[in-house]
């Protein structure tokens, strides 16, 4: 598996640390409800298909990166840099 | 208080000669790392022109001469060499590494043979030209390699790893060099 890092160019997965969903990066308001907090600490989906996850560029540029993939045919679809993507994640 | 000497990362560690390949300790460098304020990078690399004499590198690419270099470093820049020259701080970010970072400078025949065992980028001489830089993982170390010349590249490692480091390299220069 190879990641198309916005910095680097496309790198082997060896190179990066695995976060976790990419919804972590939109975090809610401090004054969000209780269930919009519990959703975001605790909920994830578990899709057959298309998702985004965070990944962190360990061994080479250090960037945090958002990266569209899919769990049936394990293509990597893009990879965007998180800061540009922050509070603006659909 | 007693008289501290300062010590070189990889003190006691390099030399190392195997084959013709050699690594020395390229030591007591002045290791600053750059980042340019938002929109300032052309600003910034005039600046580093006046100053330093080289311009900002390009992706995975370096600039300079030996003495004073600046490195492509993700996303920022690393220079390497001088200390860096106040007014750059009007366009970007400074901030000093030099104790940070161990700098080995491997040379001789089996420098390729021993990188391609060790780093998952190709790192085949003929795409990894002189001058290209890139930032890589040696086994789990995470290291910046820079080619500098025909068969000599620089190994930036995390200072703490210097050890390490030079072990791992030691063991594949000598699994290479005995297969010749």
């Amino acid at each position: 598996m190879r990641i198309p890092c916005p910095v680097c160019g496309e790198r082997d997965r060896r190179e990066f640390y695995y976060v976790g969903d990419a919804k972590i990066v939109n975090r809610p308001s401090p004054d969000a409800s209780e269930s919009i907090w519990n959703d975001y600490l605790h909920n994830r989906e578990n899709p057959a298909g298309v998702t985004r996850d965070l990944w962190y560029h360990e061994s080479g540029c250090n960037s945090w990166l958002v990266v569209t993939r899919n769990t049936v045919t394990h293509e990597v679809e893009a990879a965007e840099l998180a800061s540009d993507l922050k509070g603006d994640l659909s | 208080m007693i008289k501290l000497l300062p010590k070189s990362a990889a003190y006691g560690l390099t030399p190392i000669k195997v084959s013709n390949t050699e690594i020395i300790e390229n030591d007591m460098l002045t290791l600053t790392s750059i980042s340019a304020n938002i929109g300032k990078s052309n600003k910034l690399s005039e600046q580093l022109k006046k100053s330093h004499g080289m311009a900002l590198p390009n992706k995975g690419r370096a600039t300079g001469r030996d003495g004073a270099r600046a490195l492509w470093f993700g996303q920022h820049a690393l220079l390497v060499g001088p200390k860096p020259d106040k007014k750059l701080t009007e366009f970007g970010i400074l901030t000093d590494q030099s104790d940070a970072w161990v700098v080995l400078r491997m040379s001789g025949d089996l420098v390729e043979d021993t990188l391609m065992r060790l780093s998952p980028v190709d790192v085949r001489f003929k795409t990894f030209k002189s001058g290209d830089v890139v930032r890589t993982g040696l086994l789990h170390i995470n290291v910046t390699l820079h080619r500098i010349g025909p068969n000599t590249i620089d190994v930036y490692g995390f200072r703490s790893m210097a050890k390490t480091l030079c072990h791992e390299l030691t063991q594949a220069i000598s699994t290479v060099a005995a297969r010749d």
